[in-house]
């Protein structure tokens, strides 16, 4: 008998099925080898416990509803329940419960079990990979049906779909600026109960992230299973102080390039992504990449759409008025090209105006103080005659603008020098003089005025006066000539500006028509440019003036644009008459125009400056008036240098 | 002429400021002891303050404009700051760029800025503390 117990049991301890016993109060009463190892329970420590205390919060409730009937006498079959392992892990199992009956009165129940835990995750983990595709298919056929203005929804509403079959707790897709060497947060999206960190992440350096950029542009992921064993401190309290335990980033790439990442923050509980959610969240960012770039194709189209049209309701307007006022077309594109040109320059014109300027009004106050320390006590101890010869002095003197101290004094000391040799007065009243003279420009060789005042009693006096008087002079000189710069700059402007009004081509000089337009890029071109600017001032042409203005600024602007990101920037104009033709060469050391460019860059519109405001109108103008000077237009680019050749036949 | 101490240097590529200017800073400083000398190219006003202090002589500041071509005020300003880290440098301009001027400050190398048109006042006061 006993040897059969024992036989038994250990029968019951062999198999891989799950056996229990319960009392009838639901105590554990006996359980076999391959249900304490499963529910890792060390032999023996069940003794006493309830079943309950071992099994998931779900089950209990299904176990509270099958107990009675089996204590009734049921056999129930295909049962299907959660334990709970001791280490908190649930087991799925599967199996029947049969009521122990003795005696015609039930004492408790058994149950066969079998471990269908692999079997459910792995129908789990199907079922939510299903789910996830589904969602990503759903998603693609919206980004692609979805109108251009609903995509920022549909992008925000895919994140959280995404983010909630990850079961992450925020989602968030940044992009990479460059030029910055940020990264900013352009989309979030936040489970309930998650705290927003958009605002705070409008830009975070990419040195507070090291590697992340150059892991996403090598196409991996970055995935943090614990941010607790972080190395790297700053990224670990920044992450911290995110809340987050564990995170998932994917590069947005298109092409080589990328774009950004999206990425999925763990809050609540830490996590590893398996491999097969990574390819569904890496299929995703790709998604997302695409819907960018169809977002850009179509504002492009959109701006396009938006530019023709405006330019086509102001071309009909011209229309219109051209039956009244005789104009042309090309002339309203021009005009509008101009606007932006002089837009452009005005910056330019304010530092130009600004400088001649301050020259002009520091200059007025200069020679108030003068005037008031002249007039204070100065002038009163010279006599009429005196001042006569000081004023006829400094009206027939050139004056040096300014002199350094050094040379001033190499000169004093040569002053000195020839005063001892030649007028000898007391030491210090000599250093007096030569000090006055050098600062008044009077040099050694001018013996006749230095005889002239060393003979006057008040030559000290005398002095004073004409350095004074000197200096107003040069500010008054000074002044007239800023008030030139000043007039120049507006005269430059309003030539621009003018326009239509010639109607016969006339002749003018070559080297002022293209001057009055580098004077007009004056601010642009000091801005580190190497400006080699070599033209015969005996060139003359026969065209429109104001025309060829507007030409050679597409070109000089052109240019600038083209070498915007050069360290070196040179721009060399240069003119050369032969019997049959004028050739002007405008060279630059922008980066190399492929041969295709060259080919439409003429055309209206055409043009390759997608983020700048580039119209597309400048080099068609360049050619409608090298057209109506019948004069070729040349481009020859290579590595190093571009020329745009005008050649006017004479 | 041996009593030369001191220096102030003023680069600006507009002759014409640098005479208004070298005539209102002659009335503050004292010539007989000070050097006031001019450049209208940033490179020679390296070359040129470098000579000077190699000389032993005391440059109380340098005053420059920040639009000039070849090199901004700014960038001389921090080649200079580079050399010498006690140089007093002022900056006088009517256009510089907002930014690198923001940033000359926070790293302190600016000792004062004048924008153009000055008054003779502001000039004043801003090399009063340095003229002592």
């Amino acid at each position: 008998m006993n040897q059969n117990y024992n036989e038994i049991i250990s029968l019951l301890n062999s198999t891989s099925e799950l056996i229990h016993r319960l009392d009838i109060d639901g105590t554990i009463n006996w359980a076999n080898s391959a249900w304490k190892k499963t529910l890792l329970v060390s032999e023996e420590n069940y003794e006493g416990k309830s079943i309950l205390d071992f099994l998931s919060e779900e089950t209990r409730g299904k176990f509270e509803h099958i107990f009675p009937r089996i204590m009734n006498g049921e056999n129930i079959e295909n049962v299907e329940c959660i334990f709970k392992a001791s280490n908190q892990e649930l087991v799925y199992l599967s199996g029947s419960v049969t009521a122990i009956i003795e005696n015609g009165q039930v004492v408790g129940s058994r149950a066969f079990f079998q471990n269908v835990t692999k079997q459910k995750r792995a129908m789990e983990d199907l079922r939510q990979m299903t789910n996830l595709q589904e969602i990503l298919m759903r998603i693609s056929t919206h980004y692609i049906n979805v109108p251009i203005h609903d995509l920022n929804q549909i992008v925000y509403d895919s994140l959280g779909d995404i983010a909630q079959f990850a079961s992450a707790d925020r989602a968030y897709i940044f992009r990479y600026d460059f030029k910055k060497q940020v990264c900013v947060n352009t989309y979030e999206w936040c489970a309930e109960g998650i705290h927003s960190q958009i605002d705070e992440l409008s830009s975070i350096p990419l040195s507070e992230m090291p590697f992340w950029l150059s892991r996403h542009k090598k196409g991996e992921c970055i995935e943090i299973v614990d941010v607790e064993i972080l190395e790297d401190e700053k990224q670990k309290t920044r992450l911290k102080n995110e809340g987050i335990k564990s995170l998932i980033t994917l590069p947005l790439l298109d092409g080589g390039k990328v774009l950004g990442f999206v990425g999925f923050d763990l809050i609540r509980n830490q996590r590893t992504f398996r491999i097969e959610e990574k390819n569904v969240l890496s299929l995703f960012a790709q998604m997302l990449v695409n819907v960018h770039n169809r977002l850009l194709n179509a504002m492009q189209i959109e701006k396009s759409k938006e530019e023709l049209q405006r330019i086509n309701e102001s071309l009909e307007q011209k229309v219109a008025e051209k039956t009244k006022r005789n104009l042309s077309l090309s002339k309203n594109i021009v005009e509008q090209e101009k606007l932006v040109t002089i837009g452009e320059i005005s910056a330019g014109i304010a530092h130009d105006l600004n400088t001649p300027l301050s020259t002009i009004k520091v200059g007025a106050d200069n020679i108030r103080s003068i005037l008031e320390t002249l007039f204070s006590k100065q002038i009163s101890l010279l006599t009429q005659n005196q001042l006569t010869r000081i004023l006829n002095r400094i009206q027939t003197n050139q004056v040096e603008m300014y002199v350094g101290g050094l040379q001033l004094r190499r000169e004093k000391a040569d002053m000195l020098l020839f005063l001892s040799e030649n007028f000898p007065v007391d030491t210090s009243e000599q250093e007096k003089i030569a000090d006055l003279l050098v600062k008044s420009r009077v040099s050694k060789e001018d013996s006749f005025f230095i005889q002239y005042i060393m003979e006057l009693d008040n030559r000290i006096q005398n002095l004073e006066v004409l350095y004074q008087l000197q200096m107003a002079y040069s500010q008054l000189a000074t002044i007239k000539n800023s008030s030139d710069k000043a007039v120049k700059v507006v005269q430059d402007v309003r030539a621009f500006i003018k326009g239509e009004t010639q109607q016969e081509k006339r002749i003018f000089n070559l080297k002022e028509n293209i001057s009055t337009v580098l004077g007009i890029f004056n601010y642009e071109l000091k801005k580190e440019v190497d400006l080699q600017f070599h033209i015969d001032e005996s060139i003359e042409m026969f065209g429109f003036e104001i025309k060829l203005f507007q030409l050679w600024s597409n070109l000089v602007k052109n240019a600038l644009e083209a070498m915007e990101d050069q360290e070196q920037r040179y721009l060399g104009i240069s003119a050369e008459e032969t019997k049959e033709s004028i050739i002007v060469t405008f060279e630059n050391n922008g980066p190399q125009i492929p041969a295709e460019v060259i080919e439409n860059m003429f055309k209206k519109f055409y043009t390759t400056k997608s983020k700048k405001s580039g119209s597309g109108l400048g080099l068609s103008i360049v050619k409608n008036i090298a057209d109506e000077h019948d004069a070729d237009l040349n481009v020859i680019s290579d590595n190093k240098r571009t020329k745009f050749i005008v050649t006017f036949k004479i | 002429m041996n009593e030369l101490k001191y220096a102030v240097v003023c680069v600006d590529d507009d002759p014409y400021i640098l005479q208004m200017l070298g005539f209102q800073l002659g009335k503050v400083i004292n010539q007989k002891l000070t050097l006031l000398e001019y450049f209208t190219d940033p490179n020679q006003a390296l070359e040129g303050i470098g000579e000077l202090i190699q000389e032993h002589i005391d440059v109380i500041f340098v005053m420059v404009d920040y639009q000039m071509p070849k090199m901004t005020g700014a960038q001389l300003i921090r080649s200079l700051k580079q050399k010498y880290p006690t140089l007093n440098c002022v900056m006088l301009s009517g256009q510089a760029n907002q930014v690198s001027v923001d940033e000359l400050k926070s790293d302190n190398l600016l000792s004062s800025f004048i924008s153009k048109p000055w008054d003779e006042e502001a000039l004043f006061e801003a090399i009063r503390p340095m003229i002592k």
